[in-house]
């Protein structure tokens, strides 16, 4: 599998202004009679990315020009993990097949940080843990992923949050204090150093034994959090993406500074 | 039968809002000049509803409704404004663009309409400030 380079410290893939569109496909017929008939082509929306890079490096250039030498231009299908997207299958279903579920029980919904009744009370025993698969494919090594969950504890307590590969190795982890009965976001960065399939891993360690109430899942290819989105309706794998263009036209706007502007689009 | 989402804060949409009022006359123009005229749909709404840097959460609300819609294919949905309620909604668009211009501020425009005729939108809900 081949992933969109990071091309920065901490794991930079984009900059501001961001532009993503999610797109569907709709016949619709309106008779000059009134009546009005559509038919949905795709079930789920295709993405596109418009990339705005106001000034890069010359070494982050190239690391981009030579990953859109590799693709051929618009030939080639690559994966691209979206920074304003959500790699964790489904971020607030705890009760999904995706979750692995050791030692813990998934109970009642709860009033979540935001509105709504979009937290879920987990309750671990001995030593409860949650995981994830996040890179189901593995083969990425050198990238920064941020794996991020709202977390609402009883009394002051710490939670643990890391990675981990598939062979239940644990690649980093971090234990975080949570205040007693406020929401609070704990979130653990690493660089991966494994070509393993990686999953988020929340809990474990002896700091899940108790009820804790948990919301808003993440993780994101960058070195920081990023805005909470919500899955499985912007899942950030998209692993049959494509450059939209055949040409890279960087524009030379100073001493070591390049400005360019790429399109990608999912194709399925 | 859905309804469009409100923001956390309690709003529909923020400003620059449009409530507009339209019709759909079809004109067929003749080689001898003469032409003919009907109305294919009376009075009927048209609305552009305006996000400006909102949350990662109040984005995934619309972005679920956007999903749950399939883009223009529901038209079966409904819009409040101000206590106004507009029924028969549907989006102008399969495409929902989102703009991250400072870090975790989102900001779009969703265009939409409703496709069956309703006189109620000239109801005076233009002097209104705030869209809640």
């Amino acid at each position: 599998m081949i992933y969109y380079p990071q091309i920065g410290t901490n794991g930079m893939m984009v900059q501001l202004p961001f532009s993503q569109s999610f797109s569907h496909l709709t016949s619709v017929s309106e008779l000059d009679s009134g009546p009005r008939q559509s038919y949905a082509w795709r079930p789920n929306p295709l993405k596109a990315w418009d990339l705005t890079y106001a000034a890069l490096e010359p070494i982050e250039y190239e690391t981009l020009l030579n990953f859109f030498l590799g693709q051929q231009g618009r030939y080639a299908e690559f994966t691209f993990l979206d920074p304003g997207g959500n790699m964790v299958p489904a971020s607030e279903n705890f009760a999904d097949a995706s979750w692995e579920k050791d030692s813990t029980v998934v109970g009642a919904s709860v009033a979540g940080p935001f509105s709504g009744s979009l937290g879920t009370t987990i309750t671990g025993t001995t030593n409860g843990l949650l995981a994830a698969v996040v890179l189901p494919s593995g083969n990425s090594a050198g990238l920064w992923l941020c794996g991020s969950v709202y977390v609402l504890a009883p009394s002051a307590s710490s939670l643990v949050i890391g990675f981990i590969d598939s062979g239940f190795n644990v690649l980093t982890s971090q234990s975080c204090a949570l205040p007693a009965n406020q929401w609070t976001r704990i979130a653990c960065t690493t660089q991966l150093a494994s070509n393993s399939a990686i999953r988020l891993l929340i809990g474990g360690f002896g700091s899940l034994t108790g009820p804790l109430s948990l919301f808003g899942t993440q993780v994101a290819p960058m070195g920081g959090l990023g805005a909470y989105q919500r899955t499985p309706g912007n899942y950030g794998l998209h692993s049959k993406t494509r450059f939209d263009t055949d040409l890279l036209k960087p524009q030379y706007v100073g001493p070591a500074q390049i400005s360019l502007k790429l399109r990608l689009t999912e194709h399925a | 039968m859905s309804q469009f989402p409100t923001l956390t804060s309690g709003v529909i949409s923020m400003t620059p809002t449009t409530i507009g009022t339209g019709f759909s006359t079809r004109v067929m123009r003749f080689c001898d000049d003469t032409e003919q005229r009907w109305a294919a749909r009376g009075q009927h709404g048209v609305f552009v509803l305006t996000f400006t840097d909102i949350s990662g959460f109040d984005l995934a609300n619309l972005l679920d409704f956007f999903r749950s819609a399939k883009g223009r294919f529901d038209a079966t949905w409904t819009l409040t404004i101000n206590s106004t309620t507009y029924s028969n909604m549907a989006l102008d668009s399969d495409d929902f663009v989102v703009v991250e211009q400072r870090p975790n501020c989102f900001s779009l425009q969703v265009n939409c309409k409703q496709v069956v005729d309703d006189p109620q939108v000239i109801a005076g809900n233009h002097r209104q400030g705030q869209f809640s």
